[in-house]
């Protein structure tokens, strides 16, 4: 086995595991969001967040999965850590930025809508 | 071995010499790094919960997920900027040397995540002054305002 062959194995399954749990998480901890923004409608809140969940699968696994092309050849056992770390470092901050920057989104929108509702009240 | 690409101005890569040394490095830096920002991200967001609370004013549910979202984006971004900057760019050295480089970057790395936990405490805070705002406001005109923030 090349060395080539086993970091793409040791990435993929660690990253794999990493997006999984994580989507899992943000499944979980992102229902309440959703109920807030959209007003007890239950059946719609489950619907969307399901979409959403597997949205997050695809977009992430997949670029996960075409970042692979562009791996140098790897000759030694450092290389291949520093090869897998590296690569697994872009995506958890990739990760991180789209996960800032989805909260920021949220914030912003709900602090709109507050305003929106006074507004409308006074 | 190939050679290493990227330059270094003190040694010229030697590449019959054993990268060894290299691989105990990342061996024991990967798990420190690892475990230092976990335990971190453990206190303070179990502390994080109380500033959560009087932000959201006790409306439990939001104020964990909240504060659980946070703590992921922490973990994230703190383990990523750990395996960004792993790499030691030259192999060819002795356990000195390797001790050296290790102690700086672990020592480089937990001063960054001491600037990370202030940071994040600041934000807490901050958090905390504008509900606080917000309920003497509301105590003032006698009725209920919409949170603003």
């Amino acid at each position: 086995m090349t060395y080539n062959l086993l970091a793409y194995i040791i990435f993929l399954t660690l990253i794999f595991f990493i997006v999984f749990s994580l989507g899992w998480i943000f499944y979980q901890n992102g229902e309440v969001y959703l109920k807030m923004l959209l007003a007890d409608d239950h059946q719609l809140v489950k619907a969307i967040n399901k979409i959403l969940l597997l949205g997050y699968y695809l977009l992430n696994l997949g670029y996960t999965a075409v970042s692979l092309i562009f791996w140098d050849r790897i000759s030694s056992l450092p290389e291949m850590i520093e090869k897998i770390t590296l690569y697994s470092a872009y995506i958890i901050l990739g990760l991180a930025l789209m996960h800032y920057f989805n909260m920021t989104w949220l914030f912003l929108y709900a602090k709109y809508r507050k305003r929106k509702i006074q507004f409308n009240e006074s | 071995m190939e050679p290493n690409k990227v330059p270094h101005k003190f040694k010229v890569m030697d590449s019959s010499f054993t990268s060894d040394m290299v691989v105990s490095a990342y061996t024991i830096y990967l798990p420190i790094v690892i475990v230092l920002t976990l335990f971190v991200a453990r206190i303070l967001f179990k502390n994080g919960k109380v500033f959560m609370m009087d932000i959201f004013r006790g409306r439990k549910e939001i104020a964990l997920a909240t504060n659980k979202l946070f703590e992921v984006g922490f973990y994230l971004m703190n383990i990523g900027f750990a395996l960004l900057i792993m790499k030691i760019h030259v192999y060819a050295i002795n356990t000195q040397e390797a001790f050296e480089i290790l102690t700086a970057k672990i020592g480089g790395f937990s001063i960054y995540l001491g600037i990370m936990l202030f940071l994040n405490l600041y934000l807490f805070f901050r958090g905390k002054r504008k509900a606080k705002e917000q309920l003497m406001k509301e105590k003032l005109f006698k009725q209920p305002i919409p949170n603003q923030g």
